[in-house]
């Protein structure tokens, strides 16, 4: 009579995962002084808005982790966003040989385990990974008409600087309902 | 009669589908049977062989394009004087090379003995490679192990030109020697260029339509980078010998796309919304690769207009205003339009269109 034997492994797997997400945008703006000095009154009204400013790039992290940085130069906007996380999964099989010492069963059990353990970790990882992207998105959509503003700003900043350099600038009127700027100069 | 053996009678049916003869489905069905262990070709089929692609080459050619009464410019680079078919200008070069019968001889065989291709030699090989890629989608519903027909056929310039969404898949690169797209400029090799143009027309129209279901966005991106560099490299060759009018093609296909104004989502419907921003983003930059290519056209027609009647080359330039207005100021902003939305931050609200089309042929 054959006795039969219970073969069980066990496993545990861990992974470091470097979670990236970013897109790209951009702060436009009309082109009425030359390029340094845009780049200069866009540092300006980045540098209001909690940007720090370095290196002809203006940077801000935000509370979830979302960075955003501008190229003053050519006013392109990466917002990015990157975790590090750990994931960890352990299980066991187990299954029946007539050989104590069956090694071919013992690979093939620590194989499938192995593979689920990594699918396991996978699919958390995708989950993290969309929830990270999601974030972004949302990050962006807030981002955007802020960046919309600055670009507004920046333009109007400039055609003020353009103003006072034909003659004395009277007054700056905006209308907040339709964005328009009336700027009044005495030649 | 010309009786011929097992083996040989599979190289005349490819032969026959590759020129169009008869359908790929219809030839995958002969080729689908085991293939004789004799593989060798009597004189009498090498000769029928020969025959079948020197009658059916330009048949083709008549068939995709070459029936079209057409206007080019000539080899002086001056207008010819009147629309005419392609057989009555000077007859298309069509000599084959050895490679010609060498591919068509591996795929009779239908085994993958791929050792190495043998490359285009002669603008006939590359009408081969660019005909044979209409085998490639069912090519790849019979036989699943077939890669090195893809492989064999992104050896050729004027298959990328035509067929750049499925040479893209093969993750190869389209041939980066500018002689080798120059080539096609020059008489006689662009009597091809000429003829097909309306095949290459309809072609980056299916191309263009088909993005709305790439699902994929590294395939888009593949797809996006390839139409780029073979767009590029066309349109330099162009610009450099003063053929712009072998460029027709991109800016008649951007007509029929563009006629009505078209939402960046006919190009990226299908870009899936749990993907990564940067991988969403990145993919519907490439799916613009073909609008975007469409400002190097808007520029020559800009110089076009530019030029007065006493200038040199002032015909020439008439006609080539004329080759532009399919196009036009208003389709061209319907372009850009597109362009501009597809090149934006993406969002997760997909909706899905359809690209207008007018004139379908």
């Amino acid at each position: 009579m054959s006795r039969v034997y219970t073969i069980a492994v066990s496993e545990k797997v861990r992974r470091v995962v470097h979670l990236t997400d970013q897109v790209g945008t951009r702060v436009d703006w009309l082109e009425i002084l030359p390029p340094e000095e845009m780049a200069g009154l866009l540092a300006r009204e980045l540098a209001a808005r909690g940007f720090s400013v370095a290196d002809g790039r203006a940077l801000r992290v935000e509370p979830d982790g979302v960075a955003i940085e501008v190229e003053l130069a050519t006013g392109r906007v990466v917002l990015g966003i990157a975790h590090d996380r750990a994931y960890e999964a352990e299980g066991a099989r187990t299954g029946r040989s007539e050989r104590r010492d069956d090694v071919a069963l013992a690979k093939r059990l620590d194989r499938e385990l192995r593979t689920a353990l990594e699918d396991s970790i996978a699919r958390e990882r995708d989950e993290d990974q969309t929830e990270l992207t999601q974030a972004l998105e949302k990050r962006l959509a807030e981002v955007q008409p802020e960046l919309d503003r600055v670009g507004t700003e920046v333009t109007k900043a400039a055609l003020v600087a353009k103003a006072r350099r034909l003659g004395e600038v009277r007054s700056v009127e905006e209308d907040p309902s339709t964005g328009a700027v009336r700027i009044t100069v005495g030649l | 009669m010309i009786e011929v053996g097992a083996f040989e009678g599979r190289v005349l049916v490819t032969a026959r589908a590759v020129v169009g003869a008869i359908p790929w489905e219809r030839a995958l069905e002969t080729l689908a049977a085991p293939c004789p262990r004799l593989t060798r070709m009597s004189p009498e089929a090498l000769h029928l062989l020969d025959r079948t692609m020197a009658i059916g080459l330009p048949l083709t050619l008549a068939r995709r394009g070459a029936w079209q009464r057409d206007r080019f410019l000539g080899d002086d680079g001056v207008p010819e004087p009147a629309a005419r078919r392609g057989w009555e200008r000077s007859p298309p070069p069509l000599e084959l090379s050895r490679a010609t019968s060498t591919w068509i001889l591996a795929l009779a065989r239908g085994t993958p003995a791929w050792t190495g291709a043998e490359p285009p030699r002669t603008a006939g090989d590359e009408l081969v490679l660019y005909l044979l890629c209409d085998a490639l989608a069912p090519l790849a519903r019979h036989v699943t192990e077939t890669p090195w027909v893809p492989q064999l056929c992104a050896l050729g310039t004027l298959a990328w030109l035509g067929h750049s969404d499925v040479l893209a898949g093969t993750r190869l690169s389209p041939p980066d020697d500018p002689a080798r797209w120059a080539a096609w400029m020059a008489p006689p090799a662009a009597r091809i260029a000429e003829a097909l143009q309306p095949d290459l027309a309809r072609r980056w129209v299916a191309i263009e339509r088909a993005k709305r279901d790439v699902a994929d966005p590294s395939q888009m991106v593949a797809l996006g980078t390839a139409q780029e560099a073979v767009l590029g490299a066309w349109f330099d060759a162009c610009e450099r010998s003063g053929r712009r009018d072998l460029a027709r093609f991109a800016t008649n296909a951007a007509a029929r796309l563009v006629a009505r104004p078209v939402p960046a989502h006919a190009w990226a419907a299908s870009l899936p919304a749990q993907a990564t921003l940067a991988s969403r983003q990145a993919a519907r930059i490439s799916a613009g690769a073909f609008l975007r290519a469409l400002e190097r056209p808007a520029r020559w027609d800009r110089e076009h207009r530019a030029r007065r009647h006493f200038d040199d080359g002032y015909a020439a330039a008439q006609l080539l205003l004329r080759d532009f207005e399919a196009l036009g100021p208003a389709r061209l902003a319907h372009a850009r339009s597109a362009l501009a939305e597809l090149e934006r931050p993406p969002t997760a609200h997909a909706q899905a269109y359809t690209i207008g089309m007018e004139n379908e042929p």
